[in-house]
């Protein structure tokens, strides 16, 4: 029965700690430009990072060990330390859009300029990342997490003709206005909004912190193939509140307040207190994983002490790198950088990073001398290979996209 | 990465009468968006279906967002006579949506029904003008 619920709390963790920032305000852009057409793109990612997440999380049970270690030891210093540079890049933009996306959140709910509570919310993530436990941290902000059910209900009571909705899912078009490249600049950002790389590192150095063995890959596995795509439907609904609200009404999506209007059209006041207590647990959980997704990364690849169960006396660098990593976010978000723009590029430059990551692991996955008899199946193989090409051609595809429609105009 | 980003985000000059027309039909595009919102908003505080601080919070991000569309279009050299003409057209209606937006939120932050009631009317108005813009120009 306990392990029961341990399995439960789980999967309702990875449900609620699978929308971020990234996921919020891409999702919300994209219907509120093209509907759902791009909704296939969700799946194609939410598939992806189940991929991704389990052939890294048997690693970790197998080896033992945290991705950047392995990282450092198939490609080498030299080109593990270019990866190291560009995965740790693009994780800190994604935990400065994080940590803006909470001082937003919290704008909307008090009225007070989001560049003033950006420091305390960025000194509130370090006190929570330096003493919190990792479990409570874990379930605390999954679990709010789950508020953002709330689009679904939203969804279901704007009552939407489901078979018009799935017929313009299913027979994807670019809308009247909009470019092709400017189309597949959106699917190539909504992809890296799925699987943002931080996931990765984040769920599976948790499995080396949490000491996993074979015989816990069941519950990781489980965690990943309900709880991600469960997730992922959060993502719809919110794609999908913005196509039926602010698509008719010729509003493209700029802000986080814009994002939570179509709740309040479904459904009040009481549906937008959800959204604001999913807004800030959603980007408070993301910006602990994003936190700690750097720590990992740099201190797994110098084999320095690292993670939340080690003292953070024994782990000083981690945790040094932990600070350092917060107060530049805070620096850099005190520029008055739009968080929105911020978190715009991070998704694009996801997907740009994504294969660097991902690479090695695929290796590794499918190496019998070192995985033994948890090797990369036929079918985690086949659809591994697939990603991989899909990951190089939109981190090939992206920055000229990018160029080419002015990020998205 | 930097580099991707400062490039995305040039502003590209008008050269010729074909260009300025497309960026004055993005910039209606955009104003209208900003407007829309601020007439959902008000829509639902009227409604009393938001909390205020949220709706404060929307309204004048748009606001800020309106201005900002306003400035950069303002500051567009116009090649010919022309797109003299759609200029002088298109400032003419971001202003008025500029004020709408503002009566907007001056009622909202009174919590004047009447004045909010009025405001939605002129929000409409304006969007419509700038959508319609938005098509002419494009």
């Amino acid at each position: 029965m306990k392990r029961l619920l341990g399995v439960m709390l789980g999967i309702l963790t990875a449900i609620g700690g699978f929308v971020d920032i990234g996921d919020l305000v891409t999702n919300a852009v994209v219907g509120s430009r093209f509907g759902v057409s791009l909704a296939w793109v969700v799946v194609v990612g939410v598939v992806g990072i189940c991929v991704f997440a389990e052939m890294s999380g048997r690693v970790a049970a197998v080896s033992g060990r945290g991705t950047f270690d392995l990282v450092r030891e198939r490609l080498g210093p030299r080109a593990g330390l270019l990866n190291l540079l560009a995965s740790v890049a693009v994780t800190l933009l994604t935990f400065i859009a994080e940590i803006g996306g909470i001082a937003l959140a919290l704008e909307l709910v008090s009225g007070v300029n989001y560049l003033l509570i950006v420091p305390f919310a960025a000194f509130a993530l370090w006190l929570i990342l330096w003493r919190v436990k990792f479990v409570a941290m874990e379930n605390v902000f999954g679990l709010a997490g789950l508020a953002l059910v709330v689009f679904a209900v939203a969804v279901w009571q704007l009552g939407p003709d489901w078979e018009q909705l799935l017929h313009h899912a299913t027979h994807p078009v670019v809308p009247f206005g909009e470019g092709h490249p400017t189309y597949w600049y959106y699917a190539i950002a909504l992809f890296g909004a799925a699987m943002t790389p931080y996931e990765v590192f984040f769920f599976s150095s948790g499995g080396v912190e949490e000491k996993w063995r074979r015989k816990d890959l069941i519950e990781a596995r489980m965690n990943v193939f309900l709880g991600f795509p469960l997730g992922g439907t959060l993502s719809l609904a919110i794609m999908t509140c913005a196509a039926l609200v602010m698509l008719p009404r010729g509003i493209e999506v700029t802000t986080l307040g814009q994002v939570g209007l179509p709740v309040a059209v479904a459904l009040g006041k009481i549906g937008i207190a959800f959204a604001l207590v999913g807004f800030v647990a959603a980007t408070f959980g993301a910006a602990c994983e994003t936190g700690l997704a750097v720590g990992y990364s740099v201190a797994q690849f110098y084999g320095w002490q690292w993670g939340k169960y080690v003292s953070p006396a024994r782990a000083s660098r981690f945790h040094l790198l932990i600070l350092v990593s917060t107060l530049l976010a805070v620096a850099v978000l005190l520029t008055t950088v739009d968080p929105i723009k911020v978190t715009e590029y991070s998704v694009v430059f996801s997907a740009v990073a994504l294969p660097l990551t991902y690479f090695p692991i695929l290796v590794v996955a499918n190496d019998p001398d070192y995985m033994g008899p948890s090797v990369n199946g036929r079918l985690a193989n086949t659809l591994g290979v697939v990603y991989f090409f899909i990951l190089t051609v939109a981190a090939l595809a992206a920055l000229p996209l990018m160029l080419i429609t002015k990020a998205g105009q | 990465m930097c580099a991707a980003l400062v490039l995305a985000g040039c502003v590209s000059p008008a050269p010729d009468e074909a260009s300025f027309s497309d960026k004055a039909a993005m910039t209606a595009g955009a104003a209208a968006s900003e407007v829309s919102t601020v007439r959902l908003t008000t829509q639902l505080l009227l409604a009393d279906r938001l909390q205020r601080n949220y709706g404060d919070v929307t309204i004048s991000a748009s606001e800020d967002a309106l201005s900002s569309v306003s400035q950069t279009f303002s500051v567009v050299q116009p090649p010919d006579k022309t797109s003299d003409a759609v200029r002088t057209e298109l400032e003419q209606l971001l202003g008025d949506a500029e004020d709408a937006v503002a009566a907007a939120r001056i009622a909202n932050r009174r919590d004047d029904h009447p004045a909010m009631r009025k405001a939605v009317h002129d929000l409409g108005k304006s969007a419509t003008q700038l959508q319609a813009a938005e098509k002419k120009y494009g």
